[in-house]
């Protein structure tokens, strides 16, 4: 039975709780590099004010800038007139898919997070890296890597941390003490790693252990199978070390993260990045200074990964989603900031996507759920009001694993919303000046 | 229109004045899955008439307390048990209670006590009320009347540790070390009675003490608190911090800090105190520098003033602004607490509510309800008046008020003259108006008028609006008197002995894993009651005694769990997912098993915080809360990385030692080899495979024949050359026989194991 068939099959029978990803030691995988679709979750940390971003309100009420510009227009898809968006939005708009009058059912960051990633309110369902991490990244060395956002992890696939540069290159060879010394002669090691996966074997054949334990040695037999493409990533480390400035001037973390990733994904061992920001948009205080810094920071970093994918030759194969926890109120609090609304907005980039510069999903005057009919996409009070598990699946439609028992055991039970289909939108609700 | 709350008046007093009936109590609206099913299947196992246990005394408290919610078109008609109002439907009600209970009876008897969370509050108000046990009574008659198969109990086909074996497992995680020959054979003879006392007795030392503030940094996550000086204690209520002289100074001082919290636990736990003073301590915990900077009136003296590892138990006798002592409410008053869990103007205490009732009472608030659109709310203060935004913030609106006290800054009354910590901007007169255009804010007020005043359980805090100094030691106070505060207590413990959080109930019951989550969460569920109970009586070392509490879940079927006695299905596997104790151990526990068992650790994995340690660990309390629970390729590396680092040198310096002082080999030296000496070989291998692994293995089985194969395959590629210099003290000089370099894969071999890594 193929790996992937075995995977059907456990998921079908429920069995992925206690026999997690890939447990099947006859297909040890032999090595070769992924060289599919690579997908980039995005969290944007805190709770991006919509307002600020793709669904903008033209009232000074809402928004301080509206007292003297009004919001920009790119192909179909408005954006707000603060710093770094124009470019942002018309460099990218025909990429877009942006989804306005998300509901994410609460007001918490915690919970909020857990809404906006999994699709539901309660813990236990996985961010869709850990289901596209199982679905194609057998055999790799880091097939989830992660670092902050949504890190729920339900059992399937263990994500791996975000390393900085140095821990990537000592990981990547373990063995070296400097770049003319090891620790020990190598072809001993190798004479023991055989050792090291028959014992692996010897125990997993016991049926008789408690699942903790089941689960434990298939986590190291997986770990055992990725170490040999860990080597890779030695390659692809660059001696200038990492960018930390994105194509707008900005220093941030973030990029530096990107950039890491990308080199991951670039060595072909990873299939799903989760990262979020680091750039905090909880601004309850003073918001309009704040976000003024925070949102080109945002902007610019999200055009570096877009550039330097370019360079890298990874570009036509990411697929960004961009989420948020909350969205924020459609009036400033007594420090001139935005508190936690329910209601917010995300984002699908992909190079040349046939569903782009589209609108999907919509909010009213002050931000309020507007109801969509699911198939026309058209506002439509009898519809249904978007809610995060429409979100989620469509994240799994898009990543091809909705119909994998894998996810078939995580149901959403979401009615079906045409997001892909490139002749129908919802488009604004309000108007707009110009 | 907007409905207008009237402040002159008591309407929202009955919100809060609960009674052991609830009957006025606002019922929490539906749970979140809008497709939940009901559990009121009406199957031909079904009973024709009901026993008078339900009939004549079980009903009539139902329809008293419980109907007026749970019934069809009742505000709890969406949950999972709802009645008929047919007055001739006693057996149909019947049924229905009985469904129910086949599949949910720990939940059904839970919720009528409130427990974790239950909208209708606490109607049979706890477990020694005569309601409670004549539903409990009942709940053991339904499973067994009309027809209905006995349950199997959940433990069955499970295997289990003996006393000895049990012992070596917690004495890894409670002391970091395998167990004497002493305390093994008291154990052998003594049986489970001498388990628990030889337990009980290992708690003690450095080991033990670092196991504490792990435990208690899992939780308080005080290390991972940051910012500038502003983010602490300032020289306005502490003179002393404007005498810190230096960088290296004030680092010190933050660093003490964020031990405060972690450090007063550990005080509690080794001197044998209640575990409530982790509420109601009316003192904290010190260090030299602390007490400096406190001012702090310390018992005892210290041994050592440059010492700052030492802490003292102290109070503060005299806060600078106010001239009296410092209002101490446990943990709960430390400053790392308060920074760790902030506030800001318009949160309003509300994050720390809900951390407090998750910590202390394994109370999940953001899990009761989705948040409905307000925007469209007739009221004008929802979080006040709209019943579906109080469902919510009835519990935690007023523990939130309890913080009053506490600024954003977790400053003591900081303003107006420190009479309040209220902010200026809702003090200020561009606040908006209440429905009759009156402020809200009065002057004299310590707590927002458009928040449901200070209380805890229904019962009003003292001083309401205006406020009391000592509000949050009043929480403290009324916390643990709460019957949720034991079965909390087990919740914090259990993450620092099974290396994973507690269950939780699920709530989705179209998944297909459901039943099995939900066999499981029970079971676990009962387990931890029956401990939880036990926690709250003395058996000798007193009532809420953490060291009782640790015996408990140590001795307890879910620690012991170690395997079953034949193959399972998948889905009693699903069923069984996470019981037993096996977990990656964390990177401190690694590191002293090391020290333990091979005589030294790798000074990488240390701090946590940094490069290998939070590689492995994945914890750094700031960013980084949950701790890695699982192996993958990064982390398998760093373990090869960390053992080729320190193989060598453990090796040669055990070889090095007499005999006699030996870790490792014991039964060899340098010079056996294959040739000349298998038989004492396979001897030390027999003896590294229990040492290392707790394998008790025959000298003639398969796996210690493989590990053999192993040192001689190695030890006959000898005088191949390496690939590239050696960074290693065993070469040809120190280790002519080439034995202790096949010696050091066998290690490697081992200190790769499951068995290693794991809490074998």
């Amino acid at each position: 039975m193929k790996r992937r068939d075995f995977l059907k099959f456990a998921g079908s029978a429920g069995l992925y709780a206690a026999i997690p990803f890939p447990l099947d030691k006859a297909f040890a995988s032999t090595y070769s590099p992924y060289e599919g679709p690579i997908y980039f979750n995005i969290h944007v940390s805190g709770g991006l004010d919509q307002s600020s971003f793709t669904d903008p309100r033209e009232d000074p009420l809402i928004n301080t800038w509206a007292d003297s510009k009004d919001a920009g227009v790119a192909g179909n898809i408005r954006y707000a007139p603060v710093p770094g968006n124009q470019e942002f939005f018309e460099k990218y708009y025909k990429d877009m898919l942006v989804i306005n009058g998300i509901d994410g059912e609460t007001n918490g960051h915690a919970i909020g997070t857990i809404s906006r990633w999994s699709g539901r309110l309660a813990r236990g369902y996985p961010n869709t890296c850990e289901l596209i991490a199982a679905t194609y990244g057998q055999g790799l060395a880091l097939p989830y890597l992660s670092k902050g956002g949504y890190e729920e992890n339900v059992g399937i696939v263990p994500l791996t941390r975000l390393l900085d540069l140095n821990m990537m290159k000592a990981v990547a060879q373990p063995n070296q003490a400097s770049a003319t010394a090891n620790y020990i002669k190598q072809s001993d090691l190798d004479i023991l790693q055989r050792y090291k996966q028959a014992r692996i074997d010897t125990l997993s054949s016991t049926n008789t252990y408690l699942p903790t334990l089941t689960r434990a040695f298939s986590e190291m037999n997986t770990a055992y199978q990725g170490r040999d493409s860990l080597d890779r990533l030695a390659d692809y480390i660059p001696a200038a070390g990492l960018d930390t400035v994105d194509t707008q001037g900005n220093t941030t973390s973030f990029v530096r993260n990107i950039h890491l990733s990308l080199i991951s994904a670039q060595a072909g061992l990873t299939t799903c990045i989760n990262l979020a920001s680091g750039i905090d948009f909880d601004l309850h205080r003073d918001f309009d200074a704040q976000s003024d810094i925070k949102m080109p920071q945002l902007t610019g970093a999200l055009d570096y990964l877009w550039e330097k994918s370019q360079e890298l030759g990874l570009a036509d194969r990411l697929v960004v989603f961009i989420n948020t926890e909350l969205g924020r109120t459609p009036h400033y609090n007594a420090n001139s900031g935005k508190d936690h609304h329910t209601i917010g907005s995300a984002m699908f980039m992909k190079r040349n996507a046939a569903w782009g510069n589209r609108v999907v999903g919509a909010s009213g005057e002050q931000h309020t759920a507007l109801k969509i009919n699911p198939q026309t996409l058209e506002i439509d009070e009898n519809g249904i009001a978007l809610k995060s598990k429409h979100l989620i699946q469509a994240v799994r439609q898009l990543a091809g694993v909705d119909q994998e028992p894998l996810a078939q055991n995580f149901p959403l039970n979401a009615e079906d919303v045409d997001f892909f289909n490139p002749d129908k939108k919802t488009g604004y609700s309000v108007n707009f000046r110009a | 229109m907007l409905l207008p709350l009237n402040l002159g008046s008591t309407s929202w007093l009955p919100l809060l004045v609960i009674s052991s009936t609830l009957t006025l109590f606002a019922c929490m609206p539906a749970p979140s899955s809008e497709d939940e099913k009901k559990d009121n299947v009406i199957n031909d196992k079904d009973c024709a008439t009901a026993p008078a246990l339900f009939t004549e005394t079980v009903w009539p408290s139902i329809q008293e307390s419980c109907l007026d919610c749970h019934h069809s078109g009742g505000v709890a008609n969406n949950t999972r048990l709802v009645f008929t109002k047919n007055s001739d439907a006693q057996a149909e009600n019947y049924n229905i209670l009985r469904n129910f209970s086949l599949s949910n009876a720990v939940m059904l008897l839970n919720k009528t006590i409130g427990l974790p969370v239950h909208g209708g509050g606490t109607p049979y108000v706890d477990q020694s009320q005569q309601e409670y046990q004549n539903l409990e009574s009942l709940v053991s008659v339904m499973v067994k009347d009309c027809g209905a198969t006995s349950k199997v109990s959940f433990f069955d086909g499970i295997k289990f540790y003996s006393e000895q074996e049990t012992l070596k497992k917690a004495a890894i995680v409670l002391a970091g070390r395998r167990p004497t020959v002493s305390e093994l054979n008291a154990v052998a003879a003594g049986g489970e009675d001498s388990l628990r006392v030889t337990i009980r007795n290992m708690m003690q030392g450095e080991n033990f003490e670092d196991f504490l503030l792990e435990t208690a940094n899992n939780h308080f996550l005080s290390t991972g608190i940051t910012g500038g000086p502003s983010n602490f204690p300032v020289a306005k209520d502490y003179l002393r911090v404007g005498e810190i002289k230096n960088y290296t100074e004030r680092l010190i001082f933050y660093q003490a800090l964020r031990q405060e919290p972690l450090q007063l636990l550990r005080y509690i736990v080794i001197n044998e105190r209640p575990y409530s003073e982790i509420l109601t301590a009316n003192y904290t915990v010190v260090n030299p520098i602390l007490a400096s900077i406190y001012e702090a009136d310390v018992t005892g003296e210290f041994d050592d003033i440059a010492d700052n590892s030492e802490w003292r138990k102290a109070t503060i006798p005299n806060m600078f602004r106010f001239g009296r002592t410092f209002p101490h409410a446990g943990v709960l008053s430390t400053h790392a607490w308060l920074h760790r869990f902030p506030t800001t103007d318009s949160n309003r205490n509300r994050h720390r509510s809900k951390i407090v009732l998750r910590q202390f009472l394994g109370i999940d608030l953001e899990v009761l309800a989705q948040r409905p659109q307000v925007n469209d709310s007739q009221f004008l203060v929802p979080t006040l008046e709209d019943p579906e935004c109080t469902s919510c913030h009835i519990i935690m609106d007023p523990v939130a008020g309890l913080f009053q006290n506490w600024s954003r800054q977790n400053r003591y009354l900081q303003f107006a003259d420190n009479t309040t910590s209220l902010p200026s901007s809702y003090r200020g007169k561009n606040y908006p108006k209440d429905a009759n255009g009156n402020a809200y804010y009065q002057p004299g007020d310590n707590w927002f008028r458009d928040v449901l005043p200070p209380g805890f359980n229904g019962v009003l805090a003292p001083g309401g609006h205006e406020g009391d100094e000592a509000a949050l030691q009043w929480l403290g106070k009324e916390m643990v008197k709460d019957s949720r505060f034991s079965m909390g207590t087990v919740h914090f413990w259990y993450q620092g002995l099974f290396g994973e959080k507690v269950l939780t109930p699920p709530t989705d019951t179209t998944t297909r894993d459901y039943q099995a989550r939900l066999n499981m969460f029970n079971a676990q569920d009962e387990l931890f009651r029956k401990i939880a109970d036990d926690f709250s009586e003395d058996h000798g070392y007193g009532a809420y005694n953490v060291k009782d509490l640790l015996v408990n879940l140590i001795t307890s079927k879910w620690f012991r769990a170690s395997g079953m006695t034949s193959e399972v299905t998948a889905e009693r596997a699903a069923e069984l997912k996470t019981v037993g104790s096996y977990h990656l151990l964390t990177p401190e526990q690694l590191s002293r098993k090391m020290e333990a068992t091979v005589g030294e650790s790798w000074s990488k994995m240390r701090p946590i915080t940094r490069n290998y340690g939070l590689l492995y660990g994945g914890f750094d309390a700031r960013t980084l809360i949950d701790r890695n629970t699982s192996i993958n390729t990064a982390l398998n590396a760093v373990l090869d990385r960390m053992s080729n680092e320190v193989a060598c040198n453990i090796v040669r310096n055990d070889f090095l030692r007499p005999t006699d002082q030996r870790l490792l080999f014991p039964l060899v030296d340098l010079d056996h080899t294959p040739d000349n000496a298998k038989g004492n070989i396979m001897l030390n291998i027999q003896y590294l495979h229990n040492h290392m692994l707790e394998e008790f293995l025959p000298l003639e089985s398969a796996e210690l024949l493989q590990t053999y194969n192993l040192y001689q395959e190695v030890w006959n590629e000898r005088n191949s050359a390496p690939e590239n210099t050696l960074r290693c003290s065993l070469n040809n000089t120190t280790d002519s026989e080439y034995s202790g370099r096949s010696w050091m894969i066998v290690l490697l071999y081992f200190m790769s194991d499951p068995r290693y890594i794991y809490s074998y």
